[in-house]
């Protein structure tokens, strides 16, 4: 296996530990804050999920600067500038930034969970969506409407489910 | 609470403090004076290694006297003493960016 | 390029992505009221010598190849403002980040469990290791860019 490969493997790992991690958390989150307090099983099975969720935010990181590396000692730099590499690398230090954000209680709760879902999925759209259309301006407009759909919709399902926060 | 250690956290956060702004002085200095650029090529074989060296001089020696000299050192002195790390090295990285974004464009 | 030449870029570019997140990690935990201190100190000291190495791997890379090689087509191609502004403030801006992440292993390791957990020092400390974090991401972007206009 070359380089390349084992770059791809862990890049596709990363993606898929972080948002399956992102998806089951917010879930297990859903459920535990039904009845209004998440009690220590509950705790605990959601601190596992973000563990594994943080290992693929660690994997695409460092699998994500394989690919800038590759990319510039083999001379095919042009991707380095655009707008899916750009659009990505804002995601991903959306993602970052948010958790100091909502360690700072600065972010409440459902808009956490909006921008963390969004932030993955796009993510992973943008990844692989290899001749996605558009530049870094207005994929980021898209995004940011996406975080508003998925913010109301998960205010929508919190209501349905009588969440108690 | 004073405790030994206390003298050493509080030298050396003032040290970095004066380091960091250190960088960014002579940083934009060497560059609009040549010879300062000059001199630092000559003494260190490159003027980025003369800045890296000076700059790690600074914060040991400065650090170390810090030390020496301080007494009675409490958790608000360090407090205020990382407070002001923070602060000069968001005022250094302005200068350093807002200095280079003046000469590029 | 040599094969050692380029073997420094690369160390320096992963010396610098695991110190940066390194300090990213001790910037979560400082962020707790009572920070676990054993990994705090594990990060901010692993955090620190991964700069160090990223400081010497990339002081090779710069002073031996970029000037005489990399410079000249970034200069002469679309993007000389890559070299002009991101190259050279990231070059700069880079030297700010050993004495930064030292402060930080000085207190995680030389401060009681009580002193980190005293929100007098957390916080600051926490904001420090926020600054290191920001200026480690702005040198590590940058330094995406500087690659890109070289065409």
């Amino acid at each position: 296996m070359d380089w390349a490969l084992a770059i791809k493997f862990a890049h596709i790992i990363g993606t898929a530990l972080g948002v399956g991690g992102a998806t089951l958390g917010e879930v297990f989150y859903l459920k535990a804050a039904r009845d209004g307090k998440v009690d220590p099983h509950e705790n605990d099975a959601l601190r596992t999920i973000f563990y594994v969720l943080r290992v693929g935010m660690a994997l695409l990181i460092i699998s994500g600067f394989g690919y800038f590396i590759m990319l510039r000692l083999e001379g095919h730099t042009t991707p380095l500038l655009g707008a899916r590499m750009w659009a990505k690398l804002t995601i991903v230090l959306i993602l970052l930034f948010g958790v100091v954000a909502w360690h700072t209680r600065k972010v409440p709760m459902w808009l956490g969970s909006a921008i963390s879902l969004t932030s993955w999925y796009a993510a992973l759209i943008i990844g692989a969506w290899r001749g996605i259309p558009g530049t870094y301006v207005s994929l980021m407009l898209w995004y940011a409407g996406a975080i508003v759909m998925v913010g109301i919709v998960l205010l929508i399902i919190r209501w349905a489910l009588k969440v108690k926060e | 609470m004073i405790d030994k250690h206390f003298r050493t956290l509080y030298a050396f956060a003032i040290s970095a403090s004066v380091t960091v702004l250190f960088i960014a002085i002579i940083t934009i200095w060497a560059d609009l004076y040549a010879p300062l650029k000059d001199w630092l090529k000559a003494m260190f074989t490159h003027h980025w290694i003369g800045k890296s060296v000076l700059s790690a001089a600074l914060f040991l020696i400065l650090g170390g006297v810090i030390g020496l000299l301080v007494s009675k050192v409490d958790e608000n002195k360090i407090a205020t003493a990382l407070w002001w790390l923070v602060g000069c090295s968001i005022i250094a990285t302005l200068a350093i960016w807002g200095f280079y974004l003046i000469e590029a464009f | 390029m040599s094969t050692f030449t380029e073997l420094t870029l690369v160390l320096h570019i992963v010396f610098g992505l695991m110190g940066v997140m390194a300090i990213y990690s001790a910037l979560v935990v400082l962020m707790k009221d009572r920070p676990a201190v054993g990994f705090l100190r594990f990060m901010s000291v692993s955090g620190l010598l991964l700069v160090l190495l990223s400081w010497i791997t990339g002081a090779y890379y710069y002073t031996t190849y970029y000037g005489s090689a990399v410079k000249p087509i970034i200069n002469a191609g679309k993007f000389p403002w890559a070299h002009a502004l991101m190259m050279e403030a990231k070059e700069h801006t880079f030297l700010l980040l050993p004495f930064l992440a030292a402060v930080l292993v000085f207190v995680v390791l030389l401060g009681s469990t009580s002193l980190l957990s005293d929100p007098r020092v957390r916080r600051p400390l926490a904001a420090l290791a926020g600054v290191a974090f920001t200026l480690g991401t702005i040198i590590a972007l940058s330094g995406v860019v500087v690659s890109g206009a070289v065409r």
